[in-house]
Order: structure tokens, then C-alpha cells, then sequence
């Protein structure tokens, strides 16, 4: 009698641990898959975004040639925005920082590309690929637009050129890109890039039929030099990503005039005497390249490097073996 | 008695039925665990196959960036191939581009002339070229290294015959993502 009346008292003791042990279990196995749901969420969302912008993130390999555009989707409606780091040792980097929320949680460091942008929050992004040639091809830029912008004066190469490559995909990113003579007539909205007017966002002077010049942005003090297709590349970017971007190409391009000076110096002793004046000219280049400062106000060093640019294309193009 | 007797007997097969219950549920448990296990491990080999195949197609888009790279790539007239005469001066400017290769998981970068045919393997540098089938320009494979392939026009300039366009195929070995 007494043993059964023990039994029954510990009996509810036993009840309660094992409701509490069950009850841990339980509670153990819901944070468990919340947690994972989560991380795997994330996981997720990181994978989304980075196929999306594949485009910029993927290391010699790109969906889009040059001389090509398309859309940049990104999942929801995000914030996009490119660093950039330059060093004398490297040829420097882009960071593309990706966020959904407002805090950049996502970035990833690009060492091919030259990826010119304004701080982009909207779901489509039209990418633009040009070639930057100066006057042998140098690199790609990658343009990438995420507002509505009214160019004005632009010269009609750069106009076509723009055109060209934009009629169809703008209209899909519901991005909006105006020509006009006369800055009146530009959306209120839009961000006004205008040949020889301080009074736009971005102001621009042209040399020798607009092949460089200079170019400033509204709320900056500094100028900086454009060359070629440099000059949409700075009309479509930030004044400190357009100027480190910029030296990071004129490194690269000093590391091709270095090869193709060599190159032209050993044709030259095979035999192609053509290009034999090929060799002092990108000699000549690259010093000139050595004294350029992207930030400087005078063109003078530019005019003199544009000379030197047209001296060797018009060596390169008659000689019989070409370099480039 | 009798009741008694009637009531173990009915216990019994409630207890049997319960057992037939559990050793069913037993049963369906196993049956869809390994229909489940089987489903994985097809979606598994599919996803694999899928993976391999972008690999691929990455490794085959990185090859042509490669090519087309300005260090590397013909004049305009020549149209898409790799210069030779650029091929044999960029080894020695190899250190530069280190990073940009490292950053893109490059660990092996090398030309091989495939036609014409050279018997024994013979390594080019700038005093045996084109006498020669292959240009290593990098090399820091490890045994993870995967080597992908492509095929290109390797020229060079000839001073009787010009511009002189043999077959190569391009072999660039990539680390794996981990």
C-alpha cells in the first residue's frame, strides 16, 4: 500500500521532466529551422543577386560584348553602388556593393571591368559595354545607368553611338535619355549633360572635333580630361569613380604601349620596316602617359597625347605588319 | 470465466491489429524514405550535370575574354586570333596581370600549336618561336586545378610570307570554387 502510494507520487514528477524534455526538443527544433530558414534565405537572395549581376561580377567572362547593352534586373528594388581602388602596384579594383535593405550587406571586388555609375536604386539598370581605344583598344567600359539623363550639345558621333546602342533596352529599364540643343528643353527630372553650360550637373569642353576635353560636375570644383568614349563613361559616373577608374585605364594602357613597343621593335628587326618609326612613338606615348594628371584643368598634356595617338595609328595603319 | 476468457481473447487481436498498424505505418515510412532518397539523389546528379555544364560554358566565355584580351589579340585586319609575336613578350609582363588571373581563379594559362604538328613537345620562348608547340604563360596549378580547352588561329609575322596563321588550342586550368 505504501509502495503504490510512492509509485503515484512520483508519478506526476516524471510527467512534468518528460513534458519539459519534449518541450526543450521541440522548442531546440523550431529555433533550429527558423535559423536555417533564414540563413538559407539569404543564401538565396545572395544567389539571385549575384546571376543578376553576373554581367559585372564574373571575371573575364561577360553576357554582353562590346558594343552591346542590356537589363540588369535586380530582385527587388535595390541600391546599387561601384567603389573603386587604384594602386601603383595592380591595376586596381571596382567594388560592386549590392543592398535591399540600406545597409551594403553584399560586395564583391572586380579586377577586369571598368564600371562607370551614379548610386543606383531601382529594380531595372541598363548596362552599356563600349570600347575605350586610344588609339589601339585598351579596355571595355562598362556604363551603367540607372536614371533619365538630357544630353545637350553632345557631338553627334556619341549621340548616334548612344542611340545605337540603347534604342531598344531603355525603354524596358524605363530609362529616358533626351538629345537637345537647348538645356529648356530637358525633363525636370533628368540629369543635364551639357557641352560649355556650368549651370548643369555635368558640363563638358571639347578639343580638336571633340575627340577629348575636359569635363566638371555641378556640386565638384575639380576637372577632369576625357578621351573618346571616355566622355559618356564620365557623363554617366561619379567625378571620384570617373577619376580613378580613368587612371586605372591609363596604367593599363601604358602596360600595352609597353608590349606593343617591344613587339614593334622585334617586327622591326624581322624585317617589317614599315612600322620601324612605331617603336619611338609609343616610346614617346608612354612618357606622355607618365605625366598626365586625370585632374588637371589644361588639356595641353592630352593634346599632346592625342597627336602622338594619331601619329601611331597612322603608322600602324599603313605598315604591313599590323600591331593592332 | 467465460466472459473473461471472451474479453483476453478480443485484447489479443486488438493487439495484433495494433501490431499490423505499426509494422503498415512501419512500412509506408520506409517505402517513401527511400522514393525520397532516390528523388535526391537524381536531383542531385541533374543539379552535378548542370553544374559541369556551366562550368563549361564559363571556362569556354573566359577562354574568349582571354583571347581578345588587347595584350594578346591580332591586329583588326587579321581578325580573331592570338598574336604570337604579343604571345612571347606578355611572359614577361606575367607578374602584372597576377592578381587579375588570381582574382578570376586562373591558375594556368598556356598555348599549344596543334598544327602544324612538331613531334616532341618543345617549350617557345623568344628565340625558337614559331619553331616550337607551347607557350606556358602561367603556371601555378595545383592538383585541384580543372584544365579547360578551346581551339584558336595563333599568328605570327613572317618576313617572306607576312602574317603566318597556324592552329592552337588554348588551355586555361581554373581552381575550383570551394
Amino acid at each position: 500500500m505504501y509502495k503504490q502510494k510512492q509509485k503515484n507520487a512520483q508519478m506526476p514528477a516524471f510527467g512534468w521532466l518528460f513534458s519539459v524534455i519534449i518541450g526543450a526538443f521541440i522548442l531546440f527544433f523550431a529555433f533550429l529551422f527558423v535559423f536555417r530558414f533564414t540563413h538559407i534565405a539569404e543564401q538565396q537572395e545572395q544567389a539571385v543577386t549575384t546571376t543578376s549581376l553576373d554581367i559585372l561580377l564574373e571575371p573575364f567572362a561577360s553576357s554582353i560584348a562590346t558594343g552591346q547593352s542590356d537589363i540588369i534586373t535586380l530582385p527587388r528594388n535595390s541600391k546599387l553602388e561601384i567603389d573603386c581602388s587604384y594602386s601603383d602596384f595592380d591595376f586596381g579594383k571596382n567594388i560592386v556593393k549590392y543592398s535591399t535593405t540600406g545597409q551594403f550587406r553584399f560586395s564583391k571586388v572586380v579586377r577586369d571591368k571598368y564600371i562607370f555609375a551614379r548610386p543606383i536604386q531601382k529594380r531595372n539598370i541598363l548596362v552599356v559595354v563600349l570600347p575605350f581605344e586610344m588609339p589601339f583598344r585598351i579596355a571595355d567600359l562598362t556604363l551603367l545607368i540607372g536614371h533619365d539623363y538630357c544630353f545637350v550639345g553632345l557631338p553627334e558621333r556619341y549621340k548616334d553611338l548612344l542611340q545605337e546602342l540603347t534604342e531598344t533596352n531603355a525603354d524596358a529599364a524605363n530609362i529616358r535619355l533626351e538629345f537637345f540643343s537647348d538645356v529648356n528643353d530637358c525633363s525636370e527630372d533628368s540629369i543635364k549633360v551639357c557641352k560649355d553650360n556650368l549651370n548643369c550637373d555635368v558640363s563638358f569642353t571639347c578639343a580638336d572635333g571633340c575627340s577629348y576635353g575636359t569635363i566638371s560636375y555641378g556640386n565638384n570644383d575639380k576637372q577632369y580630361l576625357w578621351y573618346g568614349n571616355l566622355l559618356l563613361a564620365a557623363a554617366f559616373s561619379e567625378p571620384e569613380l570617373y577619376e580613378c577608374n580613368a587612371n586605372r585605364l591609363l596604367k593599363r594602357a601604358k602596360l600595352i604601349a609597353s608590349i606593343y613597343k617591344t613587339e614593334a621593335s622585334m617586327l622591326s628587326s624581322k624585317g617589317c620596316s614599315s612600322i620601324s618609326g612605331l617603336s619611338s612613338q609609343l616610346d614617346r606615348y608612354i612618357t606622355q602617359l607618365n605625366n598626365i594628371d586625370i585632374s588637371d584643368t589644361s588639356t595641353s598634356s592630352f593634346a599632346s597625347l592625342h597627336d602622338t595617338a594619331k601619329t601611331i595609328d597612322h603608322i600602324n595603319g599603313f605598315a604591313l605588319c599590323k600591331i593592332y | 470465466m467465460k466472459i473473461k476468457i471472451k474479453h483476453q481473447e478480443k485484447v489479443r487481436k486488438a493487439q495484433i491489429q495494433i501490431q499490423e498498424m505499426a509494422f503498415v505505418l512501419v512500412g509506408l515510412f520506409l517505402l517513401f524514405a527511400f522514393a525520397f532518397l532516390g528523388f535526391a539523389a537524381w536531383q542531385t546528379s541533374l543539379m552535378k550535370q548542370q553544374a559541369t555544364s556551366l562550368r563549361l560554358e564559363k571556362a569556354t566565355v573566359m577562354i574568349n575574354s582571354l583571347i581578345s584580351m588587347p595584350e594578346l589579340a591580332c591586329s583588326k585586319q587579321l581578325g580573331y586570333c592570338i598574336d604570337e609575336d604579343k604571345l612571347v613578350l606578355f611572359k614577361s609582363y606575367i607578374d602584372k596581370y597576377e592578381l587579375l588571373f588570381k582574382s578570376a581563379r586562373i591558375n594556368y594559362i598556356a598555348v599549344k600549336r596543334i598544327f602544324p604538328k612538331i613531334e616532341d613537345s618543345v617549350e617557345c620562348n623568344s628565340d625558337n618561336y614559331p619553331n616550337c608547340n607551347l607557350h606556358v604563360l602561367y603556371n601555378k596549378q595545383d592538383e585541384d586545378t580543372i584544365i579547360h580547352s578551346s581551339f584558336a588561329v595563333l599568328c605570327h609575322y613572317d618576313m617572306f610570307t607576312g602574317n603566318r596563321c597556324d592552329i592552337a588550342e588554348v588551355l586555361v586550368g581554373i581552381k575550383p570554387e570551394t
